[in-house]
């Protein structure tokens, strides 16, 4: 269970990263600390979500 | 309990978006700064200040030789031109001059970095003896982002990244895993 939110935290923050770089080198914004920090946490907490279990635990096996 | 976890994993979403978003948006430079009373520089005869907003940096083209000139108020010893990217700086140029000097002249050949990335960079020129800094937004064009290293490197990341959330994501939907 925790497995996929670190999945999805880790994920996130490498494509915050990978996003950053691609709009420095598309001159779209200079890359900043700043601009760093913000994707790859703001992306990390997106992917920590969508990690984040959408059900309940297993039903018990019926008695 | 659905609707907890459901309520907290919005949360969680929209906190991430903001951040994102806050990122995104304070990443603009700060409005242009008076340089210090004396200090000038220019690139390829183009005064720094004109480029000092990410939306009208002073472009040079990738395969091109620049000349990075200042001029300071008193003598100075030396010079140090720096290329900012993100946390990390590289040293572009520096160099002594002669006694006496106040000001120096260098060239940049931007095919030596330019495999490595093009875009965007914050350009810094100080003077040694008498300080002087300015900065100005150089952007480098002519050459496609994908065929450089920094864009490769940077493609890489954000499918893989993206692709590493969808297996979350879906690896979370699963009843019972």
């Amino acid at each position: 269970m925790r497995g996929r939110r670190v999945t999805g935290a880790l994920s996130g923050a490498v494509a915050g990263f990978g996003i950053a770089v691609l709009l420095q080198q598309f001159a779209v914004v200079p890359l900043t600390t700043l601009l760093l920090v913000g994707l790859m946490g703001g992306l990390g907490l997106v992917g920590l979500a969508l990690g984040w279990p959408r059900h309940g635990a297993a039903a018990p096996p019926p008695s | 309990m659905v609707d907890r976890r459901r309520s907290r994993c919005i949360a969680v979403a929209l906190a991430g978006v903001l951040v994102s978003v806050l990122g995104l948006a304070l990443a603009g430079p700060a409005g242009a700064q008076e340089s210090s009373d004396g200090c000038t520089a220019t690139i390829d005869g183009v005064d720094v200040r004109d480029g000092q907003s990410a939306k009208s940096p002073i472009r040079v083209d990738a395969d091109a030789t620049i000349v990075v000139s200042g001029q300071a108020p008193g003598p100075i010893t030396g010079y140090e031109v720096d290329l900012s990217f993100g946390p990390f700086s590289f040293r572009g140029a520096s160099g002594t001059v002669a006694s006496g000097e106040t000001s120096y002249t260098t060239t940049v050949d931007v095919a030596d970095y330019a495999r490595y990335g093009v875009g965007l960079y914050r350009v810094e020129g100080r003077t040694l003896g008498t300080p002087c800094e300015e900065w100005t937004y150089v952007e480098v064009t002519g050459r496609s982002p994908l065929t450089t290293v920094a864009g490769l490197v940077g493609t890489a990341a954000a499918v893989g990244g993206v692709a590493g959330m969808a297996a979350a994501a879906v690896g979370a939907g699963k009843r019972g895993v």
